[in-house]
């Protein structure tokens, strides 16, 4: 049976193709648009579990590293350090500005840090070493043309851009991480205007390590009681509250647009089977003049629509992996995830269910045409 | 010939429709892929289109409100006023920031307006009341419905409680919901008690916007001074970076799996009747007629599934807007056309490759096939 079906397959070697090359292109969509989906909710989720802290500190009431203002008083370090099983306290600021050069304006969230909070993977380049010098997310370094050695402007101070970070962008913000004492200059130099002086935060969050042997939820609930203008989050709290709230914001025109590429591809795929078993009916018609029984040709034709379904799902993967790495190529701000979590079953799922139902809807038309007629000319 | 064309397209009525319900889906998609992004990009600058400024006033070096903030002293709202060919000035306190209504986290720009503010207030209300007192707030109705809020209800900004006394229509998207309170409870959130954010100008009768805004950038210090059309534009490009990208990007997934799927479609319906166009041409059939005739065949395909693409997304915005209020679509005409243009050349080329092979084919050859 396997060998009639490739030959049958392989006797219109150009329907087939064609009709691989549609169901491909339709699966391809239907994983590219979840790709999207999965590819944001994972960069808002990575970005604070990459940092290097057990725990991190914000203001009162900011539960979200992500597009969240945090400002917190000077006096924190030292409280943090006089709580039982804190090792270390190191300052954190945020600062959300937007990078012009050459006429493109970009919003940036400037990072500034005292030993934690580096970028986790550099595409090229190294860390920060020396004062005045920065590394920008690889989606800046793009739009801007930048790469390490070059020279850039930051609120009117002159950086080196001495590395190239990935994975460093959420919310279609990418990340310029700094030396927090550049930051502290900067603002001690007088340059900053007094209008930003006020709004931009000197100190907005801690990430605090705490002494080895430790226990985490005991450090965490001695801050919680000693510092009352502070809320404590693990990493993973705060990647998980940054991918709640894309979810909040995102989640409704994604999810709709997902969910339009599954029905839509999936009725593609069944009326194209659905056609194409409608267009080779009188080449059924002949294996039933030739003996094929009932059984024989319901098989031939819902293994048909397997195989073309199974070689059209493995052109889909590959067609959205490679659509992947072109937008990420040519937009390093997004990261497209066509292969993430549950979309190869869940697309492989609907795919075969819909190829199915496809190919059978014209089995009645199949099974009832008369074999004679198929040698005399007439019409099936 | 073009009968002979209408006849046998219609005679098999199955393959007819299955190809043009096949040419509307895919239509379809990019349809609405295109009606998510359009809308998104009209509303994610909604509140800079419709706070009745004619003239924006920020900090120096600010040119929009995605993702910037901007403080000016609030001496500057007198300098503007006296500036020639100012008939009103409102300022607005504005911060992005999030919004707490019971479990729920919403980012939100929030804006601080004065009671007697008449330019920057909510521009349509579902419910309640547009200017917010003291310790009130004017949120979206999408979010209202989202969080189950009504009149009454209580919000969370910071660290501050505020009660809902308005519920304000077309002041969400993805990107940024406008959120309204009383000015000073935003000033003590900033810790910004003499800075503004913004002044919004109106113009008086025959002054010109473009002219108004030259002159207060060129007489006052530290400001910068936009026209209502350049600073939409100017937050339009920098909003879309926040989501509305995306959907372009997705949408150009969408058209172009669209017009392959549309090329297909087409493609394997010629050449399911090139016996049929052989025989036609082994009988007498001119060349350049059945070319026409196979192309009138497929734009009736395409038309009929582009046609179909229309209304189904016609009817499907109500119904979407309804199960989905986070999300505005809209059908432009020029869009809609561009997707057809679209289809019916790829549709156009798609015909015309197989049936030039039926044309260079023997007419015997036809007969013995």
């Amino acid at each position: 049976m396997l060998r009639l079906v490739l030959g049958t397959l392989l006797h219109q070697p150009g329907r087939t193709v064609l009709s691989v090359l549609a169901l491909g292109a339709a699966i391809a969509v239907m994983l590219l648009f979840g790709g999207f989906r999965s590819g944001l909710y994972s960069q808002l989720r990575d970005f604070p579990e990459q940092l290097q802290a057990d725990l991190v500190v914000s203001q009162a009431g900011v539960s979200n590293l992500a597009a969240a203002r945090s400002s917190l008083p000077q006096k924190t370090r030292k409280a943090l350090l006089a709580v039982p099983g804190v090792a270390s306290a190191h300052a954190l600021t945020v600062l959300p500005l937007i990078f012009r050069r050459h006429g493109i304006a970009t919003p940036v969230q400037v990072i500034a840090y005292v030993d934690l909070g580096a970028p986790a993977e550099l595409d090229s380049g190294r860390h920060i070493e020396v004062a005045r010098e920065i590394v920008i997310d690889r989606s800046l370094a793009a739009d801007h043309d930048l790469s390490p050695g070059d020279r850039v402007d930051v609120l009117g101070w002159s950086f080196e851009v001495v590395g190239v970070s990935r994975g460093t962008a959420a919310m279609f913000t990418p990340a310029v991480f700094a030396r927090f004492s550049d930051l502290v200059d900067l603002f001690l130099s007088g340059d900053l205007s007094e209008e930003l002086q006020a709004d931009a935060p000197l100190l907005s969050h801690m990430l605090v390590q705490v002494e080895p042997g430790a226990e985490l939820a005991a450090a965490r609930a001695g801050i919680e009681r000693e510092l009352a203008w502070v809320d404590v989050h693990t990493p993973a709290e705060l990647g998980a509250a940054d991918e709640l709230m894309g979810r909040r914001l995102l989640g409704p025109v994604l999810g709709l647009l997902v969910g339009l590429s599954y029905v839509i591809g999936a009725l593609v795929v069944g009326l194209t089977l659905y056609g194409s078993v409608l267009a080779r009916i009188r080449d059924f018609a002949v294996l039933a003049a030739l003996g094929a029984g009932r059984r024989r040709l319901v098989s031939l034709v819902l293994l048909e629509a397997l195989a073309v379904s199974a070689f059209a799902f493995l052109l889909g993967l590959i067609a959205a992996s490679s659509g992947a790495v072109l937008i990420e190529f040519s937009q390093p701000d997004y990261l497209v995830s066509p292969l993430a979590g549950w979309a190869v079953p869940r697309t492989a799922a609907v795919v075969f269910v819909l190829a199915l139902l496809g190919a059978s809807a014209p089995l009645r038309r199949v099974l009832a045409v008369d074999p004679a007629l198929v040698f005399r000319g007439g019409p099936c | 010939m073009l009968n002979w064309a209408l006849r046998s397209l219609f005679a098999e009525r199955g393959a007819l429709v299955a190809s043009s319900a096949a040419v509307g889906l895919a239509l379809l998609l990019a349809v609405l892929v295109e009606g998510v992004f359009a809308g998104e990009a009209e509303q994610i600058v909604a509140y800079a289109e419709q706070a009745g400024a004619d003239v924006w006033v920020m900090q120096d070096g600010v040119a929009n409100m995605h993702m910037a903030s901007s403080f000016v002293h609030v001496d500057r709202i007198d300098e503007v006023r006296a500036v020639e060919g100012v008939s009103r000035v409102d300022d607005i306190l504005y911060v992005n920031g999030f919004l707490g209504a019971g479990e729920d986290e919403w980012f939100v720009y929030l804006v601080g307006l004065r009671p007697d503010a008449l330019l920057g207030r909510p521009w349509a209300m579902a419910a309640g009341r547009s200017t917010p007192d003291l310790g009130e707030a004017v949120v979206p109705d999408v979010i209202a419905r989202k969080s189950g809020l009504t009149l009454g209800s209580s919000v969370r900004v910071a660290d501050r409680t505020l009660r809902v006394v308005g519920l304000s229509r077309g002041t969400y998207s993805m990107a940024n919901p406008v959120v309204f309170t009383h000015r000073d409870d935003l000033a003590a959130v900033l810790d910004a008690p003499r800075s503004t954010s913004y002044l919004l100008v109106e113009a008086r009768p025959g002054h010109s916007a473009r002219d108004l805004a030259a002159a207060i950038a060129d007489r006052i210090e530290g400001v910068s001074a936009m026209t209502r059309a350049d600073f939409v534009e100017s937050d339009r490009a920098m909003a879309m970076h926040m989501g509305a990208d995306v959907i372009a990007l997705m949408s150009g997934v969408g058209t172009t799996v669209a017009a392959l799927l549309v090329a297909f479609t087409v493609y394997v319906g010629v050449l399911r009747r090139r016996r049929e166009l052989a025989v036609a041409l082994a009988l007498g059939a001119v060349p350049h007629r059945l070319l026409a005739a196979v192309f009138a065949q497929s734009l009736i395909v395409t038309g009929f599934g582009w046609a179909a693409a229309v209304a189904l997304a016609l009817l499907l915005r109500p119904a979407l807007s309804w199960a989905l209020p986070e999300v505005t679509v809209l059908f432009a005409l020029p869009t809609l056309l561009k997707l057809g243009g679209l289809a019916f050349s790829v549709a156009l080329l798609a015909a015309w490759i197989p049936v030039r092979r039926v044309v260079g084919i023997d007419p015997a050859d036809a007969f013995r096939a």
